[in-house]
């Protein structure tokens, strides 16, 4: 653990944290003295920010309490799909090429079966088809130059921070890959939209070398390590445990796979 | 858990129950009850015409608070950044009290409520009222979770500043190194208007 922002020890008295996470925070908690008086603190706060909304909506309502304590009763998982996070332009200009891409389908649609197709929407439509997660990132990840690699308010420099919105979109504690040793320190993680889900980008940079990103994405079948995209940006994909990583750089293909390696190892020994 | 799509016949019904779940929001967006009212009903209306068209799995509850808060931003807003600084009305945040003898905390604390920017309040209501997570929160407002969370904080750290200088005669001042609140020393007020303490009750109660 780095470094205990108000905002980390804020999630760890909301019960916001993964386990992992939160049990980090509460061994930190009986070490440092500083740390347990600014956790009561934020508790006492809480105590009565709780005290004073509950009031309020229990004024309005007698059943919006059984609803909050329904939720948590239940347990279920939130299915959300309508985001509206900002993305920065780069980002943007990028996922308009993918829904372009997608949207050639809705353009082949207006066509019916009778009419013949201009051959342009078709080979639009045809390599559409063809699309894959992994190409469509290797596509996305060409966009993003190294002056574009700064923190920046939608973007996290702080990794447990990171780690924390991490274990949002994937349902459970995933660790950020450590490629220190490989001369790559983290830069930051920024959330992107990908076809109406999270998908989370993960940025590492070397003093001259070309920049590495980790795009996360929950879902898909356990695959092994595979190499692909020849051309400038290099990848490398595998799924394990319901979460898919795609490694993408122009970094040469064997220290891509390399690099590849590592962080499958990292994240097998953490499941 | 009932999404939006799946509630199409039992809309009314839905919303009906939704209500004063939706009032609360609103009182924490607008700060005033002509306002909130206003939002409830457009809110109401909005729902009504357009929870047809959605597919989806999105939470009735949550989609409710986002098309609020939309409307809220793009009708609203815009005419309460015109009387920026005017504190809410901090009666309308001392919850059941409202109809019993507030104590001296929660009459303070709805003071320093009265106080907060909309977004913060409705943020603060979301979170702690409702119970909803960070990243449900971040979906009604149409923020990142860490916008979120820095709402958050900055009113956790303006309300122990506000604690431990409560009772001050002074007008409050914010903690240091956060966001200047707009606080204005005539607006402090030591209880609320027409609150009569004799009689435990307020004027136009009593006139009733």
């Amino acid at each position: 653990m780095t470094q205990i922002s108000d905002e980390l020890l804020m999630a760890y008295v909301d019960g916001q944290l993964d386990k992992p996470q939160a049990s980090a925070v509460g061994r930190m908690l009986h070490e440092d003295s500083d740390l347990a008086r600014r956790v009561e603190r934020i508790r006492q706060t809480q105590a009565r920010l709780t005290e004073s909304f509950g009031a309020m909506l229990r004024n309005s309502s007698s059943g919006s309490l059984s609803s909050l304590q329904e939720r948590k009763a239940a347990g279920a998982p939130r299915l959300l799909q309508f985001f509206r996070y900002p993305l920065p332009a780069a980002a943007i200009a990028a996922a308009l090429i993918a829904l372009g891409i997608v949207g050639s389908f809705a353009v082949s649609s207006l066509f019916s079966k009778g009419e013949p197709k201009p051959k342009i929407i078709e080979k639009i439509a045809s390599e559409a088809a063809a699309g894959t997660w992994t190409e469509e990132i290797t596509k996305l990840h060409a966009y993003f130059s190294r002056d574009t690699v700064t923190a920046g308010f939608e973007a996290q420099a702080n990794p447990e921070l990171v780690r924390f919105q991490l274990s949002k979109i994937a349902r459970k504690a995933i660790p950020l890959p450590d490629f220190t040793k490989h001369g790559l320190a983290f830069n930051r993680g920024q959330l992107l939209n990908y076809r109406g889900a999270r998908m989370m980008q993960l940025l590492y940079a070397g003093k001259g070398e070309p920049f590495v990103a980790l795009y996360i994405l929950p879902g898909g079948p356990d695959q092994a390590l595979a190499a692909g995209s020849p051309g400038e940006v290099k990848t490398v994909s595998w799924s394990a445990d319901g979460v898919r990583y795609i490694l993408a750089s122009e970094l040469p293909p064997d220290a891509l796979r390399a690099l590849g390696a590592v962080a499958q190892s990292q994240l097998a020994k953490y499941q | 858990m009932v999404y939006v799509s799946e509630r199409q016949p039992g809309i009314r019904t839905g919303l009906q129950l939704l209500l004063p779940r939706l009032k609360a929001f609103a009182v924490a967006l607008c700060g005033g009850e002509q306002a909130s009212q206003a939002l409830l009903r457009i809110t109401c209306r909005h729902i009504l015409a357009q929870a047809g068209l959605e597919r989806g799995r999105t939470l009735f509850e949550i989609w409710a608070f986002t098309q609020m808060h939309t409307l809220w931003a793009s009708r609203m807003a815009p005419h309460a950044r015109a009387r920026e600084g005017a504190p809410a009305d901090a009666r309308l945040f001392l919850g059941n009290a409202r109809y019993a003898p507030p104590s001296p905390a929660l009459l303070n604390l709805s003071k320093f409520i009265a106080y907060l920017p909309p977004q913060q309040r409705g943020t603060l209501l979301l979170a702690y009222g409702e119970g909803l997570a960070y990243d449900e929160v971040a979906e009604v407002f149409g923020v990142p979770v860490a916008t979120v969370m820095t709402r958050l904080v900055r009113a956790h750290n303006a309300l122990a500043y506000w604690l431990e200088h409560s009772g001050a005669p002074a007008a409050p001042r914010p903690a240091p190194a956060q966001q200047q609140p707009h606080w204005q020393p005539a607006h402090i007020l030591d209880t609320p208007p027409g609150w009569d303490p004799a009689s435990n009750s307020f004027a136009r109660e009593r006139a009733a």
